[in-house]
């Protein structure tokens, strides 16, 4: 009896094993826009940072200039993948560890090494302790465990294909939002809202996240060549951040000279580039940007 | 561990294997049962798991005081002393700063300030469960309705049993206990039926709950920005929701049981096809009605001390039961609201009139049965209302735009194109609780006289359906309780 329950219980959970793992498979760029950087082999060369980088990067391009082929985007945003512990072992999980040659693009800005806690070293309650970048399987595909665990809404869902953003398999994270006068004034006053009354108050240095960056470089430096980047921001928030940590470029030059690494500011040339909402590159412009990072990387 | 997590599908089967690879040798399958219900609570916090055995000790102690005891005024006060300790965990870790709040409230209305503090307090999970569970085993033997046990690790089985730990059914000494000493054999049909009632209560849980709740914690959460007509529409997802949640958790509690060869009883008969509040009660949440019942009601005269008193003990069980759910007034409000319900049928002595379920043996309801089920489901989905809302303001807030002008404008919320998904899910959800009305849940006889591969069939379209449509990851909402 016991034996006829466990083969039939097996053989029908083996159908409904067969048939989940087949819906997984559907899991792509459209899926989410984390998956991707979760469903992809070990990398040799990486763009990290937070959403800035993650949309305004892209590998295809810089690839392109540098004759490489093994640029990757792992930037996810502001809550997930600010400097810290967290953020650093999902790195070290994603990286080659043969890689001799790598280039690694650290994209740095004030909220990336502030904290909201009300002591910011607080490690333990760090924003980003509890969300996607805590999984230990970041190289699986499909990431079944990445999908079951935070995967949010139907899997229905992961036939869907119509979405405002798209992640490329390089890591690139495509938004498309219309980019009319008003539609990108009303984004960019509320994103301005939300930084002036929410996040300003709230945020604040944390000099352990500043640690875990120079661990972060310090750690990259032995896979390869490391380099700092502060990408380009609409000037109204641009302000914002200076109230944030005023001597953010002094603290970046501090760690340039300790790693002996490179740092490209892109501070005075912020009206040359179109902002989806004043904090993240529109697509035309970042492929500008990537290629004019392409050539200073070049050019060292 | 939660019943629809990762941790549950490794832990689950494993337990299975272990509890039946030892058949026959009942003590160590007793004892499985509770080391797998410490793992399971643990997994939550193994800190309270200090409480659980607390109570086990405590009860398992007075239990065997109660059975030696002969004098009367000793035996009370072995009674007290298992009350007082399960009611005292529960009031500390569940009404402390509720009545502190209202202390200096109270003080404060007439000028006086109280310096005190609110404690930082965690609720244990399934704490008003358990408590009762075990305080029905004390009172049972004061009763001498119940023997006393000497089997420790079978009494610890009986007040940990894991799948009904955290949310119930509130089982009885007197129903489950006796199974703890009973020889278990594996029954094919038993184990295959309280997979498919598992298979439902995930349906119940993941589909129709978690998708309704989407909707009804969007609508409540802002419901200072909707009309009257959408917060109805809100009252009611959430009803279909609570609903789901709690009837879903209580099928899977029951089909893993099964699995185990335990028989639990019946938590929800279908109550939204309830004829009136009288009929609901007996239907929804039947194993803390009928505790109520025993334990408080009949104790304080029930009916039989005239009509005023009976009304009396009716507001009393309903207000205490709206209580237990939760500390807030809005419990109080739901229970008393409740109590109001079923007071015209009380007068009436009309309270006992629809005993059996509705249209038993037919296809379709009568005309008046129709209306009277869609009365009773009026009343029920205003009632809940109290259930979910923040505080007081917020309630009176909420019913003030139901009854306002805006009532007749069309609902309008986030989402509220998607949602249609959800209501054919809740229509459907219905159609088939309708059908499957007279039995124990939904599904039970469904498909028992079709040949084996279309009855798999079935099977699996609800096992995919579960997958593919599940909402977004929510707690039980029975786990607070």
């Amino acid at each position: 009896m016991m034996k006829k329950f466990l083969i039939k219980t097996l053989l029908f959970l083996s159908m409904l094993m067969i048939s989940f793992y087949r819906i997984f498979s559907h899991a792509n760029g459209y899926t989410d826009p984390y998956y991707i950087r979760f469903a992809t082999p070990r990398q040799s060369s990486l763009i990290l940072g937070t959403s800035r980088a993650a949309q305004g990067l892209q590998p295809q391009i810089l690839n392109h200039e540098l004759n490489r082929n093994d640029l990757f985007n792992y930037a996810f945003t502001m809550e997930h993948s600010p400097f810290g512990k967290v953020y650093f072992e999902s790195i070290k999980r994603k990286l080659n560890q043969k890689t001799k040659d790598g280039i690694f693009i650290v994209c740095v800005d004030p909220w990336s090494i502030s904290s909201k806690s009300k002591n910011p070293n607080d490690i333990l309650n760090f924003r980003e302790n509890n969300l996607e970048l805590g999984t230990r399987f970041v190289n699986l595909t499909p990431n079944i465990i990445y999908l079951l665990k935070y995967y949010n809404g139907p899997y229905i869902k992961l036939f869907k294909k119509d979405s405002s953003f798209f992640v490329h398999d390089d890591g690139w994270l495509e938004i498309s939002v219309s980019m009319d006068f008003v539609s990108k004034q009303t984004r960019l006053e509320k994103k301005m809202n939300r930084y002036e009354k929410e996040k300003l108050p709230q945020y604040k240095f944390s000099s352990l996240r500043y640690t875990y960056l120079s661990k972060t470089i310090r750690y990259l430096q032995s896979y390869g060549k490391v380099y700092l980047v502060r990408l380009p921001i609409h000037p109204r928030i641009m302000g914002i951040e200076n109230r944030l940590i005023s001597d953010f470029t002094g603290k970046m030059n501090y760690l340039c000279k300790t790693h002996n690494v490179k740092y490209l500011s892109f501070e005075d040339e912020l009206l040359d580039y179109e902002y989806t909402d004043g904090n993240h590159l529109w697509k035309k412009s970042s492929e500008k940007v990537s290629a004019k990072i392409a050539n200073w990387i070049r050019a060292d | 561990m939660l019943f629809n997590s990762l941790d549950f599908a490794f832990f689950l089967p494993i337990v299975f294997i272990l509890y039946w690879f030892v058949t026959g040798n009942l003590k160590l399958q007793n004892f499985i049962i509770v080391a797998s219900s410490y793992v399971f609570y643990s997994w939550w916090d193994w800190r309270f798991l200090s409480l659980i055995l607390l109570s086990t000790m405590v009860d398992y102690a007075v239990g065997i005081g109660l059975s030696n005891q002969k004098d009367k005024r000793k035996r009370k006060m072995l009674l007290g002393t298992s009350i007082l300790v399960n009611l005292g965990m529960l009031g500390f870790f569940k009404y402390y700063n509720f009545f502190l709040d209202n202390f200096i409230v109270a003080f404060s209305f007439f000028g006086a300030k109280i310096p005190a503090n609110s404690l930082n307090i965690i609720l244990p999970i399934g704490i008003s469960f358990y408590t009762f569970q075990t305080l029905s085993y004390t009172i049972d033997i004061y009763k001498q309705k119940l023997a006393a046990t000497r089997d420790f690790i079978a009494f610890s089985a009986f007040v940990s049993f894991f799948p009904q730990l955290v949310a119930g059914p509130i089982e009885r000494a007197t129903h489950l206990l006796p199974q703890f000493y009973t020889k278990r054999r594996f029954e094919y049909s038993k184990a295959a039926d309280g997979l498919k009632q598992v298979l439902w209560g995930l349906f119940k849980k993941l589909v129709i709950a978690d998708n309704c709740a989407i909707y009804a914690n969007n609508i409540f959460n802002n419901s200072a920005e909707y009309s009257g007509s959408t917060l109805i529409v809100g009252a009611l997802f959430f009803t279909f929701q609570i609903y789901g949640d709690f009837s879903g958790y209580s099928d899977i509690a029951i089909g893993i049981s099964k699995l185990f060869g335990f028989n639990l009883i019946q938590n929800f008969a279908f109550p939204y096809f309830s004829r009136d509040i009288a009929e609901f009660w007996r239907r929804w949440h039947i194993s803390l009605s009928t505790w109520f019942r025993d334990y408080l009601y009949i104790p304080l005269g029930g009916s039989k001390g005239g009509t005023w008193r009976t009304v009396r003990n009716i507001f009393i069980i309903f207000i205490v039961s709206g209580f237990w759910h939760g500390a807030n007034w809005t419990f109080i409000i739901w229970g008393a609201l409740n109590a109001l319900y079923f007071l015209p049928l009380l007068i009436l002595t009309k309270n006992r009139n629809n005993l059996e379920i509705v249209a038993k043996g037919k296809h379709l309801p009568t005309v008046n049965e129709f209306f009277n089920i869609s009365m009773t489901f009026c009343l029920t989905v205003l009632a809940w209302i109290f259930f979910r809302v923040e505080n007081l303001k917020h309630g009176i807030g909420y019913l003030s735009e139901i009854f306002s002008v805006s009532l007749f404008s069309f609902p309008h919320f986030r989402g509220n194109r998607e949602s249609l998904a959800t209501i054919l899910f809740v229509l459907g959800f219905m159609v088939i609780e309708w059908i499957g009305r007279e039995k124990q849940y939904a599904i039970a006889d469904i498909g028992l006289n079709w040949p084996p591969p279309i009855r798999l069939l079935f099977y699996y379209c609800i096992a995919m359906v579960i997958f593919l449509f599940c909402g977004q990851k929510q707690q039980f909402i029975y786990f607070q309780f």
